[in-house]
């Protein structure tokens, strides 16, 4: 079912539920793996997931279609994901300027962290939070610049730079590793 | 420094997968929290909540004003005073405003018809 066909029936009351219940089973995964990438754990990614699809079902009104269902869900999911982590200050240590999310990452179990996949997750979770957001949406998502602007809100020129950046980080932090 | 083309690690994620039905649990989990929200809630109101012990309270605090505080001077009892008062002029005006028939009736019904000194006669 596309999200014109889910729009129609989340707009009827009488089929809402029914367009609720299609719309998480379209977006539950990839919204998952999204907020997992910002969160790292499993139950804060259930946790905010849970608020993420709460948010999408109370303001549904609010959504006037002037973006996709899809970057509007992603908004709302991509807000409360940095908003556990402002909670739990998982962002950089104003001390040591690291990252307290690759210190969970490291926490993690079932993962081989000589892997080139923990390696590059490794290496997203340090750079700050606007970098870190446009890496994930724009590698993992696959999203054109005008959708990660719909979603984080900032002009695309800023995005591409944002990107550029991330890149450049990722790039450096992957290939010390690998030499080390 | 060496190249390096980021898009060679792949888009796999390096944390274990949730298990098979995580999703269709969540799913469940969520739709059955979103219909009980959608529930119409009791609303706890505390006027109604307390309209019982209000009016039992009221009550209670007339029967005491009446017993304990009142002085026949005072406004609250000052018209039931009055009553009092003038009773015996009341009653001998309701009487007299009654036709003898009415008189007698009235007089068979009353439990003090068989009064033995209710029915002494008069000199």
């Amino acid at each position: 079912m596309n999200e014109k066909e889910i729009i129609e029936l989340l707009s009827n009351i009488a089929t809402r539920n029914e367009g609720f219940r299609l719309l998480v089973t379209k977006f539950r995964e990839p919204i998952y793996w999204h907020i997992r990438r910002l969160v790292v754990s499993h139950e804060d990614a259930e946790d905010v997931m849970q608020e993420c699809f709460i948010n999408v079902y109370k303001y549904i009104d609010n959504f006037k279609g002037e973006s996709s269902l899809k970057t509007w869900i992603y908004k709302i999911a991509t807000n409360e994901a940095l908003r556990l982590c402002t909670k739990k200050q998982l962002d950089m240590d104003s001390y040591d300027q690291k990252s307290r999310l690759v210190d969970l990452f490291s926490s993690e179990k079932n993962i081989d962290f000589d892997s080139a996949e923990a390696s590059l997750q490794r290496a997203i979770l340090s750079l700050p939070e606007k970098q870190r957001v446009v890496f994930n949406l724009r590698y993992y998502e696959e999203m054109s610049y005008e959708q990660i602007a719909e979603v984080t809100g900032s002009s695309v020129a800023t995005l591409k730079t944002n990107y550029h950046y991330a890149s450049g980080k990722i790039k450096e932090y992957v290939l010390k590793n690998m030499e080390e | 420094m060496r190249d390096f083309d980021i898009n060679t690690i792949g888009k796999k994620m390096p944390y274990q997968a949730p298990s098979e039905d995580f999703f269709e649990k969540f799913t469940d989990d969520l739709l059955a929290k979103v219909a009980d929200e959608q529930k119409p809630k009791k609303v706890f109101s505390l006027r109604r909540a307390l309209t019982p012990v209000l009016s039992v309270a009221a009550a209670i605090a007339v029967i005491m004003t009446t017993l304990f505080m009142g002085e026949p001077g005072d406004d609250f009892l000052r018209g039931e005073y009055i009553i009092s008062e003038n009773l015996d002029e009341s009653i001998d005006s309701f009487l007299g405003s009654l036709t003898d028939e009415e008189l007698t009736y009235l007089a068979a019904a009353s439990s003090y018809a068989d009064d033995f000194y209710a029915n002494l006669p008069t000199e």
